[in-house]
């Protein structure tokens, strides 16, 4: 990708500031800066950044999050129902990386369950998003990164961003998040529903 | 932290390019490219870079060296006459890593410095130069990368070039090095002799994955597993290697 053509000087130093954050963050608040400057750089209201194993849905119980602004509510009950298993963002990218907006992910889920979790973000406000994943080998882990608004803030530009900076938000969220997980999912009761 | 807009456009965009490419460097020939681009970043006319063990001191052994464009002779004496063990860029990489201009290193190990070591650069091109480079205590490993020519071309502004770079540039370098140093035909697991089998029958990473009931994610990343292990560089690469060391029939 020709970098030059696709950026603003402004981004490219936001970019360059981000990638040095990254690679020095060594605590969860400075991960949690980290989030917020790229939700920042998207335009986004809201970001979050999940860490989990999602080859089965006991490694995904035992994610572990870093909050850059979710509504608390929402992120509560969404944890607590283990939402995770029908959410189409979740679902996508635990095949695909690359950076995708909600909308576009949205339309190729239209399951009953689906639906329900897009329309329960709705209710919180988290009406547009992007998000990009992030599958590390040695772990077996997925990351990935949820920026979320109100308004439908995301376009091929803001994709061709976090896809830029979504490496370095993952040496961030490894070096403090990884094997320290805040929450302890509810024990897994239908294996088969997490498609 | 740095006040990145002190530089262009250009230079900002070519310091996320050599940094992302450096995430994804895998072998020699890519870090060479590297050292390349970046050469022409900070305007050098030489590029080099090497890695080695040592301790405050100094490298406690011969380092491995990767030429970008150095003058092969020159690098033939650096080596015959072990000047890596003399050469005070090399000194101060180790007490105080980071990007380092030659003039202010010479000035600093002034008392120290051969004349002949200098002179006998200066007879190569090697007139000015900059060095950037990072230094592990626990594992012991030190890492170069240098940049010379025959004019007066860096200072202040290409050394924050290189600072920027150094510790993307030697955790690359310190990747191929290690993986270099494994055993060059690590036997493959039994799943990954699997996969081998079926690559070889021309499948893709998708058909295999429905084959063996696994994902393609983890198909992909057995396949990864087999380049690397075999130190091929790409399917069609470990597929040829396997044949030849038989270890698919």
């Amino acid at each position: 990708m020709d970098l030059l053509k696709y950026f603003s000087k402004r981004e490219f130093v936001s970019i360059l500031e981000l990638v040095e954050a990254s690679r020095v963050c060594s605590t969860r608040d400075e991960a949690r800066s980290i989030i917020l400057k790229a939700a920042e750089m998207l335009s986004a209201d809201y970001s979050v950044s999940a860490t989990a194993d999602l080859s089965s849905a006991a490694g995904a119980d035992a994610a572990a999050v870093v909050n850059g602004g979710y509504p608390g509510e929402w992120l509560d009950h969404y944890l607590r129902e283990r939402l995770y298993r029908f959410d189409p963002v979740v679902r996508y990218h635990r095949r695909f990386s690359p950076s995708m907006t909600w909308s576009e992910i949205n339309k190729r889920f239209d399951d009953r369950e689906a639906g329900l979790v897009v329309k329960g973000a709705r209710d919180f406000g988290l009406n547009y998003g992007i998000s990009s994943s992030v599958f590390s080998p040695l772990s077996g882990k997925t990351t990935l990164f949820c920026f979320a608004a109100e308004k439908d803030n995301f376009h091929s530009h803001h994709k061709r961003i976090l896809d830029a900076i979504t490496l370095h938000l993952n040496i961030a969220m490894n070096s403090t998040v990884h094997g320290t997980p805040p929450y302890a999912w509810a024990p897994e009761e239908d294996e088969a529903s997490f498609v | 932290m740095l006040d990145y807009r002190r530089f262009t456009k250009k230079e900002l965009a070519g310091v996320l390019e050599i940094i992302h490419a450096s995430m994804a460097c895998r072998d020699e020939l890519g870090l060479r490219s590297l050292l390349e681009r970046l050469k022409d970043l900070v305007s050098g006319d030489y590029s080099v870079c090497g890695i080695g063990e040592g301790g405050p001191t100094g490298l406690s052994e011969t380092p491995r060296v990767i030429n970008g464009s150095y003058p092969l002779e020159w690098l033939k004496i650096y080596g015959e006459e072990k000047f890596y063990f003399k050469d005070p860029v090399i000194w101060n990489n180790f007490q105080n890593p980071g990007a380092q201009l030659w003039e202010d290193t010479f000035k600093i190990y002034s008392e120290k410095l051969s004349g002949d070591f200098i002179s006998k650069a200066r007879d190569f091109g090697l007139c000015h130069g900059l060095s950037g480079g990072m230094f592990d205590r626990f594992s012991g490993l030190s890492t170069i990368f240098t940049f010379a020519g025959t004019r007066r071309n860096f200072g202040h502004h290409q050394k924050e070039i290189i600072s920027m770079l150094s510790p993307h540039l030697h955790q690359a370098l310190v990747r191929i090095y290690k993986d270099s140093q494994k055993v060059t035909s690590e036997p493959l697991s039994n799943r990954e002799g699997e996969v081998m089998r079926w690559m070889k029958e021309g499948k893709t990473n998708w058909e295999i994955s429905v084959i063996l009931s696994i994902s393609e994610r983890t198909v992909k990343f057995h396949v990864q597993n087999i380049e690397k292990k075999l130190n091929a560089v790409n399917k069609a690469h470990a597929i040829a290697i396997a044949m030849e060391q038989s270890l698919v029939s």
